[in-house]
């Protein structure tokens, strides 16, 4: 009974045992700084230490065509060697691994689950709920300690997933304090009820996108009970924005960045309880409650009036959304504003002039009546509601803005540099109008 | 009971089995054959090293069998080595590294763990440079390749 003598090696370039001394230059709040220095000591050592400084996964269908089934054995393999992971992308039907992320890869912030069909809603459910703060027994202390969950993600993108409202509620429940940015596509089965879930618990939010996320409905919006019943004065909308429902997003204070394109775009006679113009209401309303919006994408149907009068409110006494003025700025960026929003503030007030400057200046103290120097009549309100930077309306093919309909326009939007849009017909005079303007317009 | 393994350089130990059954690999031989009195030979390892094993397996000897969930968790783990264990590492690297293959040979985790600790901790603090002159390892890189590297992985030191 001999057993078989392994050959002899270096123990330094043994990929097992370089396995085991890798958790030990980890162990301060896994700086990766002694990996680095390993990595640059020689060839071997480079090659053994390296995937353990990844920091990017991206994995779609293509690089595992010909051995799907063993995907996840070597999925568990390759996370167990990145540590350092902060992104990760998998566009696969076989993502059991998911589980075993947190544990692999505790630094990953950012996760996109895309194109994942097959797999049931249940491991969803069961992934979100595994994020849960202290549902890991074996969660290293200092972090239960910390309070965090176990994986803090700050962006996630799901599209064309099977996730159930119930995955949508796990996720709200363990994400409410890490998620930034959310973007659901093509999920089918999500409703209303899930999405609020995620809406009344993600208080950080700064962008939410949801595309073709046919079980939606403008309902998500408001639930307030005057769109219904208020059908014509814009006034009373706005003064009844009370704090209860302007909570319904908790995210109300910092989204920046919201794209409903797809809400509400069906033909009118496939709304059922809203009506084309009541369902603009109910998207018109929720975006005057949030203040720090900068870009959004929305479809209007039938709505010319409504867009004419902008998303701004007037005459609140609300004083929060001042702060923002100061940072719109140039972005030509479309929908990656949220990416290159770090601008300095030099940059900003140069690129923009900010007729209100001078009240911001004032600290927001003062009453709104009062203020030295007004440039126009718009400006004389209080203007409570976003001052869109970006704006991309889609829907019905609506009429030419010339003349006053411009100007009253340009006026609505003072803070607009883009304008993309597939329902203002953009003539000549437009364009030159809205270029005068400082809006940069673009016919989809 | 006692076993008797036997050492590269043909040396017999006697060993209790508590102590011979430290190692996963000689508990799973003895429980694949059964009670036996035939000699175990570990042809790989050197009877310098197997005293050495053996003094740590019998300090270890009731030493409560880890989990291997527990162990498998990188982060369940500590940097701190009992002070017997850092005593008895306290040995010339080329010894170290024979403990380290031998403690993977003969599968003993707790004493692989204690030998790559005390490899981490020499890894650790040091410059590139300084590790290949510990280890005694050449820099087998061209100027521009370790230009190229050090800058991918900047990120990691300015953590």
């Amino acid at each position: 009974m001999s057993p078989r003598p392994p050959h002899r090696f270096d123990p330094l370039i043994h990929p097992d045992i370089v396995d085991n001394i890798i958790p030990y230059l980890l162990l301060i709040d896994y700086n990766p700084r002694f990996l680095a220095r390993a990595a640059l000591v020689c060839k071997s050592w480079n090659t053994l230490y390296t995937p353990f400084l990844w920091r990017n996964i991206k994995i779609d269908n293509n690089n595992f065509a010909t051995v799907p089934e063993s995907l996840q054995g070597m999925m568990i393999d390759l996370l167990g060697k990145t540590p350092q992971l902060t992104s990760f992308s998998i566009a696969h039907n076989k993502t059991d691994f998911l589980v075993a992320l947190p544990m692999l890869c505790p630094g990953v912030r950012e996760l996109a689950i895309v194109y994942c069909g097959l797999i049931p809603p249940s491991v969803f459910s069961r992934f979100f709920q595994s994020l849960a703060v202290g549902s890991h027994n074996n969660q290293p202390q200092q972090q239960q300690q910390r309070g965090r969950a176990s994986l803090q993600l700050e962006r996630l993108h799901l599209c064309e997933c099977n996730l159930e409202d119930r995955s949508l509620e796990h996720l709200a429940s363990s994400l409410a304090s890490t998620l930034l940015h959310l973007r659901i596509l093509k999920c089918s089965v999500v409703t209303d009820s899930g999405l609020k879930a995620v809406l009344q618990r993600c208080h950080r939010l700064e962008s939410l996108v949801l595309l073709d996320v046919i079980g939606l409905t403008p309902a998500i919006m408001t639930d307030d009970t005057d769109v219904n019943n208020n059908n014509t004065d814009l006034g009373t909308t706005l003064l009844t924005t009370d704090q209860e429902e302007r909570q319904k997003w908790a995210c109300y204070k910092t989204l920046k960045h919201l794209d409903i394109r797809n809400l509400g775009l069906q033909p009118p006679e496939i709304f059922l309880e809203d009506s084309p113009n009541r369902a603009f209401r109910r998207i018109r309303q929720r975006i005057r409650m949030l203040p720090a919006l900068e870009q959004l994408a929305v479809c209007v149907w039938d709505a010319d009036e409504e867009l004419l009068q902008g998303f701004m409110g007037v005459e609140e006494k609300d004083q929060g959304h001042q702060a923002r003025q100061l940072t719109i700025g140039e972005n030509g960026e479309g929908e990656v504003v949220n990416e290159n929003a770090n601008q300095t503030d030099a940059e900003v007030t140069a690129a923009v002039p900010i007729p209100t400057t001078d009240s911001v200046a004032g600290g927001g103290a003062e009453s709104p009546h009062h203020r030295p120097h007004q440039h126009n009549d718009q400006e004389a309100k209080t203007l409570v509601g976003p001052r869109l930077r970006t704006l991309t309306i889609w829907g019905q093919q609506g009429k030419t803005f010339i003349g006053s309909d411009l100007d009253r326009f340009v006026r609505n939007y003072p803070g607009l540099r883009e304008l993309n849009t597939s329902t203002v017909v953009l003539s000549k005079e437009t364009v030159d109008r809205l270029r005068e303007a400082g809006i940069e317009a673009l016919s989809e | 009971m006692t076993v008797i393994l036997v050492s590269s350089d043909n040396q017999d130990f006697k060993v209790d089995k508590e102590v011979a059954e430290r190692s996963i690999l000689i508990k799973n031989m003895l429980e694949d054959v059964g009670e036996s009195d035939s000699p175990i030979p570990l042809p790989n390892v050197t009877s310098a090293v197997l005293t050495k094993v053996i003094e740590y397996c019998e300090h270890h000897r009731n030493d409560p069998v880890q989990v291997p969930e527990e162990t498998d968790d990188p982060r369940k783990r500590s940097n701190d080595i009992e002070e017997w264990d850092m005593k008895f590492m306290q040995v010339d690297q080329e010894m170290l590294f024979e403990i380290i293959l031998a403690a993977n040979y003969l599968d003993i985790k707790p004493l692989l763990d204690v030998g790559c600790k005390t490899v981490a901790n020499i890894i650790k603090g040091k410059t590139p440079e300084e590790i290949r002159k510990a280890f005694n390892i050449v820099n087998d890189f061209t100027p521009e390749e370790e230009a190229q590297i050090k800058k991918e992985n900047e990120w990691a030191e300015d953590r």
